[in-house]
């Protein structure tokens, strides 16, 4: 194991060491000294949307939608002894997920870490995918994905991502449809696996009270041969425009749920220029939309909009969209004052006293926001898969200004990028 | 790893005033709660509705939005008011947290500020224009967006198919009262019930305080005493210590149905128990559960879930404080009486033969890694010694970990006789068979 560099963050009071496996695998390993849990996080930029792609060996392949969901599922399916069953033995909590461009692992145990790392690093690296086994998951996959299904703010969100992009995968749930799941054959997730999950992308974060050079030699003991190549992912063209201005669903509501997004033209990669669009983002919100906002004590003070209001910034390599939700008996008397709060906003531009306001209490949330080792784990590994340092949104916080943020918002609010979704009864 | 064997001070400051304080420097963040318990009786609505009227602002900061950049200046101090069922209390308790000392530039604490920020809240609410206890308006608005809130309860299908479930099953007791009243109850509110409920929580509770993560405990102490101990602004010698929760012997077993739109059901199933008083009984019914239907490693998981393929997930969890073991599912609706089923051949097969021994040692280990994990989070401490208070119990991690390791085969098998089948709750769609 090769230890590469070290980040050490007094502000945080964190320290990452940061080592690359003979096999390629990245790892990160956190120091979190009278935390009695230990974490480990592993994860890969393959997601729900990677659904064509050219393997390494260089075939053209299609798979259903959903198909990394699936495969998480068949991966907890371990190849001798089912995952849960051994995580179980060892009292181990542990879970996984699947993202639009990334699937993640992860356990936590008190006492048995070292076991547990053997669980994680065999289910996640040698799966047995079989018929049989595929075809006796689709039933509580299909369970799972009408759960979702019933979910007003789940189909709202898939709704508006209809309405912003016309061929872009991320229209797709991460589970996909019910008829993708009954078309998901052992073969496709079989080829999802060879062309993604080759050690050289995988990415591993332990975070703990653990000694560092004996963790990494466990990790290099456990390492699995070298499969060097790369998939390429191939994405449909995507217009830089909205795919419709409003999209409307009949969905059993008590209250129309509305949806608006403003889409980027375009994603800015990974790195971090993406982050720091993400974080001029989603400080525009908060000064648009946040309580201490006199634009939304506007809003709330005239009911164009309550406290179902809310808001994030998403994005990736090549999306990335602002989107303010909330429940209104006038929909159209919502997305007209959440329009006008944000244009609004963007015309005056952000002034520095509330810049400086809300920079302080973003610095606070940051430093004090990561405090488990589950946490920090999650965190790190994010920021891996995402090509930027951790615990760099807080340079970011210091470098920013007020004009950038106003430059910024005449960007983000552009109402010819805007869509709205509705559901109604 | 050790377990934590280390209580938090526990303290009473004044009468039905308790302090529950854990300093500990390796969070970065203090958690704290003030609760107001009162019994889940016809002001629930008037404390419900009071709360989002209180937060509108106050007579130093007459906007929400100041309240808010208060907030912000004070390093993304976060401070909320809230309402919740604990057993058959109603439970109003001011919550906050902020950025412990250490992290801060030097010189700076946010403790006093947010303090008196709570306070302000509580006891220096917006008053009318022409001494009305409340602005008009303002709560007229609250009043209208609390009617609205409970009319889309039901949009969110798991959430309404237990509040429905609960208020079948313990239809004349306490427990099956909503936490936040009816429509009608909302709406017949006036501004001086509001008044009074505001005067009722500070002057008659009972109050229990808990401060974990990086604090100093006596400046703690010097707060709350200011606030609630003789000579303080929310001083009263009348403070009432709510009952324990009735815990009714269950019916016959009875069956509902009820009908919303909905792809997947929600399936529940109710149980009910006397709690035992004794110490190994306790460990032993939380390990029965656990085996039960309490995780991955659940009989109802591997059978409903991995064997038979009939939910994503089936789980059975403890409501201790109530004497109820409730199994919840989401199903395929025609799957429901197979569930069903499966659920009481399992229930049999606990009480009548017991677990296996591996099936103990699994429920064993999940509870000790659990019991470790306890001191790893401020939020999860807090939580741990909050329940422990309500039991009136204050176990340590490591003495409930020592008592469980106890817990014999046979002492599952008693645990799982005591469970009595009450009510199967079953919310679908339409046009989905049973």
């Amino acid at each position: 194991m090769n230890i590469t560099h070290t980040l050490k963050d007094p502000r945080m009071g964190e320290e990452i060491i940061f080592a690359e496996a003979s096999n390629g695998m990245q790892v990160a390993v956190c120091p979190k000294r009278g935390f009695s849990a230990v974490s480990a996080h592993v994860g890969l930029r393959f997601g729900s949307t990677d659904t064509r792609f050219r393997s390494p060996e260089g075939a053209i392949v299609e798979v259903p939608d959903g198909s990394a969901h699936f495969l998480e599922h068949k991966l907890f399916e371990g190849r001798d002894e089912k995952v849960f069953e051994r995580f179980g033995a060892i009292g181990a909590q542990f879970n996984g997920g699947t993202g639009f461009r990334s699937t993640n692992y992860w356990f936590a145990s008190s006492g048995r870490f070292g076991e547990g790392l053997d669980i994680l690093m065999d289910f996640v690296q040698s799966p047995l995918i079989t018929p049989e086994r595929v075809e006796k998951e689709k039933g509580i996959i299909v369970q799972e994905v009408r759960s979702y299904e019933d979910s007003a703010p789940y189909r709202g969100i898939f709704l508006l991502h209809r309405a912003m992009y016309t061929n872009h995968p991320i229209r797709m749930t991460p589970g996909g449809a019910v008829s993708e799941v009954q078309r998901t054959t052992a073969d496709d997730l079989q080829a999802c696996f060879d062309a993604f999950y080759r050690p050289h992308q995988l990415r591993l974060v332990l975070a703990g009270d653990l000694i560092v050079d004996d963790v990494l030699a466990q990790v290099e003991a456990l390492a699995v041969e070298a499969r060097p190549g790369d998939a390429e992912r191939l994405y449909p063209d995507e217009p830089t425009g909205p795919a419709a201005a409003q999209l409307d669903e009949t969905f059993s509501v008590s209250r129309p749920h509305v949806w608006m997004g403003w889409r980027d033209k375009d994603g800015l990669g990974l790195g971090a220029q993406a982050l720091r669009r993400r974080i001029t983002s989603s400080l525009l919100l908060d000064l648009a939309l946040d309580v201490s906002s006199p634009l939304h004590e506007e809003l709330y003070l005239t009911g164009q909009t309550d406290d179902s209001l809310s808001y994030h910034y998403s994005s990736d390599s090549d999306w990335g969209h602002a989107v303010v939700s909330g429940l209104a008996d006038d929909p159209e008397v919502f997305v007209k004052g959440v329009r006008w709060a944000c244009q609004r906003l963007a015309e005056q531009g952000v002034s520095e006293v509330d810049f400086q306001r809300i920079k302080r209490a973003s610095w606070g949330n940051v430093v004090s926001g990561i405090q488990t080792p589950g946490a920090l784990a999650g965190t790190v590994l994010n920021s891996m898969l995402n090509e930027q340092e951790p615990f760099a949104v807080l340079d970011v916080l210091n470098d920013l200004t007020s004009d950038e943020l106003t430059l910024r918002a005449r960007e983000l609010f552009d109402t010819a990028q805007s869509s709205v979704a509705i559901l109604h009864s | 790893m050790a377990y934590l064997q280390s209580s938090p001070s526990r303290q009473s400051i004044a009468p039905g005033v308790t302090l529950i304080c854990l300093p500990d420097a390796r969070f970065k963040r203090v958690v704290f709660q003030v609760h107001f318990d009162r019994p889940m009786c016809e002001q629930r609505s008037a404390r419900t509705l009071l709360l989002p009227v209180l937060q509108q602002g106050t007579e130093q900061r007459p906007r929400r939005m100041d309240v808010a950049r208060a907030l912000e200046e004070n390093y993304g101090s976060q401070l909320g008011l809230g309402a919740t069922r604990v057993g058959e209390r109603h439970r109003v308790t001011f919550r906050a947290s902020w950025v412990g000392d250490s992290f801060l530039p030097e010189g700076e604490s946010c403790l006093a500020s947010m303090v008196q920020l709570g306070k302000e809240l509580l006891e220096s609410p917006l008053r009318g224009e022409n001494g009305e206890a409340f602005r008009a308006d303002l709560v007229e608005r609250e009043r209208a967006q609390l009617i609205r809130q409970i009319e889309s309860l039901p949009d969110d299908r798991p959430s309404w198919a237990e509040e429905r479930f609960l208020a079948l099953m313990c239809k004349d007791e306490a427990y099956g009262r909503s936490p936040w009243g009816t429509k009608e109850t909302v709406a017949a509110l006036t501004v001086d019930d509001l008044e009074r409920a505001r005067q009722d929580i500070l002057g008659h509770s009972e109050v229990t305080i808990v401060a974990v993560g990086p604090i100093e405990p006596s400046a703690i102490e010097q707060e709350m005493s200011r606030w609630f101990a003789e000579g303080g602004s929310a001083y009263s010698t009348e403070r009432e210590i709510c009952a324990p929760a009735s815990t009714p012997h269950a019916h016959a077993l009875r069956e509902f149905r009820e009908e919303l739109p909905a792809d997947q059901a929600r399936f529940l199933f109710g149980f009910r128990y006397q709690p035992s008083e004794n110490a190994l009984s306790r460990e032993a019914m939380a390990l029965a559960a656990s085996i039960l239907g309490g995780g991955s490693q659940g009989r109802l998981f591997r059978i409903i879930r991995e064997e038979l393929s009939l939910a994503y997930g089936i789980y059975s969890g403890l409501r201790t404080l109530k004497g109820m073991l409730v199994v919840e599912a989401g199903i395929d609706a025609k799957a429901a009486p197979r569930v069903k089923e499966e659920v009481l051949t399992q229930v049999r097969d606990l009480s009548e033969n017991g677990p296996k021994q591996g099936e103990l040692d699994l429920a064993i280990a999940g509870l000790m890694n659990n019991l470790q994990a306890v001191g790893d989070s401020a939020s999860s401490l807090a939580a741990y010694w909050e329940r422990e208070h309500d039991l009136d119990l204050m176990r340590t991690p490591s003495a409930r970990a020592e008592t469980a390791k106890q817990v014999t085969l046979q002492q599952i098998s008693e645990a799982a006789q005591l469970w009595q089948a009450d009510t199967v709750y079953l919310l679908a769609g339409p046009e989905q068979e049973a």
